[in-house]
């Protein structure tokens, strides 16, 4: 069925969009096994369209995705769940779930029509819930729980799925930095110990350098870069991306690119800032 | 009301409200626990009888059997529960009771539980697919839509109120204003639960206009039919009991079914997706069986307003938030409120002095469940707005 040299994960052709608007057309994107990707890019670029199309989140308008070499439109959705987990961006718990009946939704494509959980059904959930530490507010309500011990609880329902490829839309939004590290450096040891295959839309450039093994920069739908982080983060790249003068510094404890914006490269309505 | 839930939706989780910091009267379900919450095993959210739950379903049965023995002993010749009680059991102390109780009052009585149940079961489904506290067969459109198939096929003389027909029109009825709730509340793929209820009440709105306006094009059944909307257990026969059951149990058996769909859908649209579910095949599932449901009691007792808003939010501090827990309480819950009211109505009836028995005006049950349910809605909006 697989061969071993086949990407886990490729859009080909890939056209998506919402309405009469077309956010990415023609787009091409092979995901190795094994990697972590990064799209990157600025506002209403198409990371998390293009993201959510890969997931079939989003209906794809042309072009295919394909998982493990197979047609998604030709899978059935719970075939699909249990190969790739996703989890979108900014999910909203609905009141008074519990940790525990929260992660044990990410059972649901490999369970039954009826019955209860079964054995390795529960195993799976205190194994996530292990992971992600959230084993001990296993019994509390999600919607009580600060954001970066729900997003834990997120992950640790994506992780319940037991899938070997892992999508995640803008995992730490609305996290302070001290959470935003906790959970990307969490999805990294999970990565090393499961032998994941992550795909992830990140805002921050420093992150998603330092996270991951490779970068598409997209722009309006297009693939402006695609490389290791230090031949995608560039000062050209940033400018041409983002809009922004920055330099760009090797951190001298990771060894990855960190970036320094200093102005936005084009925008005469918006004054100098003067430094001294 | 005591019976509204502990958490405030959505925004009761504050960035920041670590988990240490534990009300005081939550109590921990890990029996090991440090009672100030330990960092390994934090005490549970839960409501206690969220873990027992067979234990309550049984306690319900109980209470309900009461309630039902009750009911049984009022009219206008009042039984004791041991007189009643006597009667089920085959040993009447005066022949007539068992003519009185089984023959007379049984019907009615099993049909506001089973009424009852239904439209709880009905609310519980559509709050959770929706994720809407407010949902309600009534407050959706749903039972107006029953509403107007009916009183239309009577004034055109296809149905009649114990006809078995009656259910399979209220249904079609209750699907087409179900659908068209459905199609203005997603149409465009957003789902907006507080525009949703606004378009089942004005659908609702419109439904009352079209029943008025056939009701007065056809003035001859004007009265019965104005109580029957309402919402009444008057007058109800083993005819009526009849056409009900058999549609209970398919309504029912095709919820129940459900519950694991609508637990889903219930974490949201996306994650739903995510996990390898439809979400659009589960909507139009759940969205069925509670049209079902609600057209099956209207039927038989008129659309009672707010049964299946009240049984969800009744049993939910008890027994938490989960629908695989709140939709079979809601059964209970549901056939518990309107055998309860039909007993309030039947009370207030009685207490007030007659001449004679038949000409006596009867007290809606409907309008002791609006009276119950109308406060309630007012209260959760208010929640809601703050």
């Amino acid at each position: 069925m697989t061969t071993p040299s086949a990407p886990a994960l490729s859009a080909i052709g890939l056209g998506v969009g919402y309405g009469s608007r077309l956010v990415a057309a023609d787009l091409h994107l092979h995901v190795d096994a094994g990697s972590w990707v990064a799209l990157v890019g600025r506002n209403g670029c198409g990371k998390s369209t293009v993201l959510r199309a890969l997931s079939r989140l989003m209906p794809a308008r042309s072009g295919q995705i394909l998982l493990d070499g197979q047609a998604i439109s030709s899978l059935p959705t719970r075939e699909i769940a249990r190969r790739m987990a996703v989890l979108p961006q900014g999910p909203q718990p609905p009141a008074g779930i519990t940790v525990r009946e929260l992660v044990e939704l990410g059972r649901h494509p490999h369970r039954a029509l009826l019955g209860p959980l079964s054995a390795a059904d529960r195993e799976a959930v205190e194994d996530a819930m292990n992971l992600t530490g959230t084993a001990e507010y296993a019994h509390r309500y999600v919607d009580r729980l600060s954001g970066g011990e729900r997003q834990r609880v997120w992950l640790a329902l994506a992780l319940a799925q037991q899938t070997d490829l892992l999508l995640l839309d803008e995992p730490t939004t609305f996290l302070d930095i001290g959470h935003q590290l906790e959970v990307l450096d969490l999805v990294a040891r999970l990565r090393a110990a499961r032998g994941l295959t992550v795909v992830t839309v990140l805002h921050d450039l420093g992150h998603a350098a330092r996270y991951a093994d490779r970068m598409v920069i997209l722009d309006e739908g297009r693939i402006l870069a695609d490389g290791r982080p230090e031949q995608v983060v560039t000062p050209e790249l940033v400018r041409r991306a983002f809009g922004v003068e920055a330099t760009v510094l090797t951190d001298p404890v990771t060894g990855t690119p960190v970036v320094l914006p200093h102005t936005p490269a084009s925008s005469p309505h918006v004054p100098q800032v003067v430094r001294s | 009301m005591t019976a509204l839930p502990q958490t405030r939706g959505r925004s009761g989780g504050v960035p920041g409200a670590l988990p240490q910091e534990v009300r005081s009267n939550e109590r921990s379900d890990l029996g090991s626990d440090p009672p100030n919450g330990s960092p390994r095993g934090l005490p549970s959210d839960l409501p206690r009888a969220a873990h027992r739950l067979t234990w309550w379903i049984t306690l319900a049965a109980l209470l309900l059997l009461g309630l039902l023995i009750l009911h049984l002993g009022m009219g206008s010749a009042p039984l004791t529960p041991a007189e009643v009680t006597a009667a089920l059991t085959g040993r009447p102390i005066e022949p007539w009771h068992r003519d009185v109780v089984i023959g007379l009052r049984m019907p009615r009585g099993l049909i506001a539980v089973t009424a009852g149940a239904m439209l709880g079961v009905a609310g519980a489904h559509l709050q959770a697919v929706t994720r809407n506290v407010l949902a309600d067969p009534g407050l959706l459109g749903v039972s107006a839509g029953a509403v107007l198939a009916v009183v239309v096929g009577a004034s055109f003389g296809l149905v009649s109120v114990s006809s078995g027909w009656t259910p399979v029109v209220a249904t079609g009825g209750a699907l087409a204003s179900g659908a068209l709730v459905y199609w203005l509340g997603w149409h465009g793929g957003a789902a907006d639960a507080t525009r949703f209820v606004l378009n089942g009440v004005l659908v609702s709105a419109i439904g009352s206009a079209l029943v008025a306006v056939v009701l007065t094009l056809d003035g001859s059944t004007f009265g019965t039919v104005l109580r029957w909307i309402v919402g009444t257990l008057h007058a109800r026969t083993w005819e009526h009991w009849q056409v009900l059951w058999p549609w209970a149990i398919v309504s029912l058996v095709i919820a129940l079914g459900a519950i694991r769909g609508a637990t889903v859908l219930w974490s949201g649209y996306d994650v739903a997706t995510a996990v390898g579910a439809h979400p659009t095949r589960i909507r139009l599932a759940v969205f069925g069986s509670a049209a079902l449901l609600t057209a099956g009691a209207v039927c038989t007792v008129g659309a009672v307003g707010f049964v299946g808003l009240v049984a969800a939010h009744l049993v939910r501090p008890l027994v938490g938030h989960h629908p695989a827990r709140v939709i079979p309480m809601a059964a209970f819950a549901g056939a518990a409120l309107l055998l309860g009211a039909d007993i309030v109505a039947n009370g207030l009836t009685f207490a007030i002095p007659g001449d004679q028995i038949g000409g006596r005006a009867s007290l809606p049950t409907g309008a002791v469940t609006a009276l119950v349910g109308g406060p309630l809605l007012l209260a959760l909006i208010l929640k809601e707005r703050r």
